[in-house]
């Protein structure tokens, strides 16, 4: 639950950065559930610039799924229910707008693509139907000539994403396709209308490694190519080292640190993210065997349930005996720069 | 945390590094489709040819991609399938032709932890019936208190025994399934991905459960888990399987690999550290791992290795020490230091 009054939150700064593809301004969906209501995300800010990649820490629960599904008007209501917030692309403030109009948007100003793209695509119709369908969505009364076009487009699509043989992977069904081959098509239905924002909601887990370093090389030369802006939700820390240029880390559902990858990753000034990239296995060094990993203790608070000051306090190692951290709640300041902020009382005393 | 009148499995007369599980020229097939003229129209070779041993108190780890055979490897051993060749061998004893008291001891001794927790278990179980349940099976008489006990002993409270699996986070239920193994007091847990369900944070306390309980209890563990970071963490010895096959087998092929499969494998794992973005040296396969119901001839890395020649696709590469390292490498053209 926000502990915000309306006014405080017309109080922040509401216009976007200018030169941000996408922003978010002070965001919270809530959800209601047998047991109450349950803020799944709580004034969360942030911008996305064009050609950049944004990307988005936390475990299971932590909010960065249903932040991108806000975005996008996906939040099922009911349960579900954005109750404040804004989220402009292109001089659009998406969550203001009709139905009719955030379907228009959806696909041609913002795009996502999913997890397990088996379950995103619809089994029973042709590769190349399902690319020209999202297409023609975005045409009134298409006529035969367009749907021709859009069927062209789609094999131009699939060749673009590096599907070998687009042609022929075109006519066939997605059980035909490994799980590579389906994600690569899902960028290609993404892209097809040219998005300025990308969102990417853990692209590669489903994948094998060597599949992942492909997806990852792809959206890399996606990006050169188009210049679109690349929203990357995550756990995987490697993933956020190589690819991303910033970082925002989440924990039940605010963020708690946000900079850029450099000093997120080198310079972490939460508690969360220490103890984050300690557990983090692949940053061992290479020749430690039967090395103790640093563990965070506990376990992440029930959202229903949040602790009223900062969530992560019942965890952390910091915060010893001070009643500051149970009490009130903190807000994101820079940690010392505006480029790097965390949401921490005593960041200063956070050491790597 | 130990509780010796428990858990005593450690026989101190026994030397360290006693060979418990000796596998050899193990090979799983599976028949696809319906069975004609007493052919089957396919066949998925999901293991073919792994040989390797387990010595008590060690980890030995099997990793790879879907698809490699990692996880047949693992249900064989506690016998959920069947080998269509080779011999699994526990303390000597093959599991052909064991009796049917041996197959009893062999069960006993060889306990698995599966990757998802709640699946593995009767969600209608209060936690205490679901540890207890492997002594009811064998027909072993229970103390009053022995799920407390396992359960503090995998860092749970004891009063968790009268809860419901619901009742439990992901991290904490597979506590629960690690306490359900260690009923029996095992001596060989094999795991099958125990932590890739879980969150990270979570996953390091679990790996440091086990480490601990391996240190206490002697357990020997087969690990199969995709994680390289993890697995180069915890063993002793690392054995990275291909499309059925072992390709590389070593103490320390993750740190030095010399397979090309090895390699790429690494390479493709992004690093966790953002000085190395960039400057890595980075190997990206084309194509996807071919299908096991049809391997390529000879080496079965070959339709996507950069290094691939003529001899590739004739003649099979044996798992030999190729450079005089101790590291056992299927390559015809090994990296030489």
């Amino acid at each position: 639950m926000t502990d915000m009054t309306e006014s405080e939150i017309h109080d922040r700064p509401q216009t976007p950065a200018s030169d941000g593809c996408l922003s978010v301004r002070n965001l919270t969906t809530v959800f209601t559930t047998k047991r109450g209501t349950v803020a799944a995300v709580t004034d969360v800010s942030f911008d996305l610039r064009a050609g950049e990649t944004l990307g988005i820490v936390g475990e299971s629960g932590s909010g960065k799924s249903v932040t991108a599904m806000s975005a996008l008007g996906l939040i099922p209501q009911p349960p579900g229910k954005v109750v404040s917030g804004e989220i402009w692309v292109g001089g659009k403030n998406l969550l203001a707008l009709d139905r009719r109009s955030l379907r228009a948007a959806s696909g041609s100003d913002i795009a996502m693509i999913f997890q397990d793209p088996m379950t995103s695509l619809n089994p029973v119709h042709r590769i190349g139907a399902q690319i020209a369908e999202g297409i023609l969505t975005h045409q009134r009364r298409p006529s035969k000539a367009d749907k021709e076009a859009a069927r062209r487009r789609a094999v131009e699509l699939l060749a673009a994403v590096g599907v070998p043989a687009p042609e022929r992977r075109a006519r066939q069904y997605p059980h035909e396709l490994s799980g590579g081959m389906r994600q690569r098509v899902m960028i290609a239905m993404a892209m097809s209308c040219d998005p300025k924002v990308l969102i990417a909601d853990e692209p590669t887990t489903a994948l094998d490694a060597t599949i992942q370093a492909q997806i990852m090389r792809l959206l890399r030369e996606v990006q050169q190519r188009t210049n679109v802006g690349i929203m990357l939700i995550t756990h995987d820390i490697g993933l956020v080292a190589q690819n991303v240029d910033r970082v925002l880390v989440m924990y039940a559902g605010r963020v708690v640190e946000m900079g850029t990858v450099e000093e997120v990753l080198g310079n972490p000034k939460h508690p969360y993210t220490v103890g984050l990239l300690r557990c983090t296995p692949s940053r061992l060094p290479a020749d430690s065997v039967r090395r103790r990993l640093t563990p965070i203790h506990g376990l992440p608070p029930n959202p229903t349930d949040l602790p009223p000051g900062c969530s992560f306090a019942p965890r952390c190692s910091l915060r010893g005996d001070r009643e500051r951290c149970l009490l009130e709640q903190p807000e994101l300041r820079p940690a010392p720069t505006d480029d790097h902020r965390s949401a921490c009382h005593f960041l200063e005393e956070v050491t790597p | 945390m130990f509780h010796s009148t428990q858990q005593d499995v450690v026989d101190p007369t026994e030397p360290v590094g006693e060979e418990l599980l000796r596998i050899e020229g193990l090979k799983i097939h599976f028949p696809l489709g319906r069975r004609r003229r007493g052919q089957y129209a396919e066949t998925v070779y999901a293991v073919d040819g792994v040989d390797f041993t387990l010595d008590k108190g060690q980890t030995v780890s099997l990793v790879g991609e879907s698809g490699c055979g990692k996880s047949t490897v693992a249900r064989s051993l506690v016998g959920l399938v069947r080998p269509t060749a080779g011999s699994i061998r526990y303390k000597g004893m093959d599991l052909r032709t064991a009796s049917r008291s041996q197959m009893r001891m062999l069960r006993r001794e060889v306990q698995i932890v599966f990757q998802d927790p709640f699946a593995s278990v009767n969600p209608r179980m209060r936690v205490r019936d679901i540890i207890e349940e492997p002594l009811r099976v064998q027909g072993i008489e229970r103390d009053k208190f022995v799920a407390e006990e396992l359960l503090e002993m995998v860092g749970l409270q004891p009063v968790y025994a009268n809860r419901f699996p619901h009742e439990f986070s992901g991290g904490q239920m597979q506590r629960i399934g690690i306490a359900r193994a260690l009923a029996l007091k095992p001596r060989v847990l094999v795991l099958d991905e125990p932590i890739s369900a879980l969150d990270v944070s979570i996953q390091a306390q679990i790996i440091n459960l086990l480490m601990d309980l391996q240190d206490e209890l002697g357990l020997s563990y087969l690990l199969i888990a995709h994680d390289v970071a993890v697995v180069r963490a915890v063993s002793h010895r690392v054995l990275v399987m291909y499309l059925g096959r072992i390709v590389e087998a070593g103490p320390e092929v993750l740190s030095d690999p010399g397979h090309p499969y090895t390699q790429a494998l690494l390479s493709a794992i992004p690093s966790a550290e953002v000085s190395s973005r960039g400057s890595r040296k980075e190997i990206i396969l084309e194509g996807d791992v071919p299908s096991p119901t049809d391997p390529p001839s000879g080496c079965r890395f070959r339709t996507r290795c950069w290094k691939a020649a003529d001899v590739c696709a004739e003649e099979e590469p044996g798992l030999l020490d190729r450079t005089g390292l101790g590291a056992l490498n299927a390559c015809h053209f090994p990296v030489r230091e």
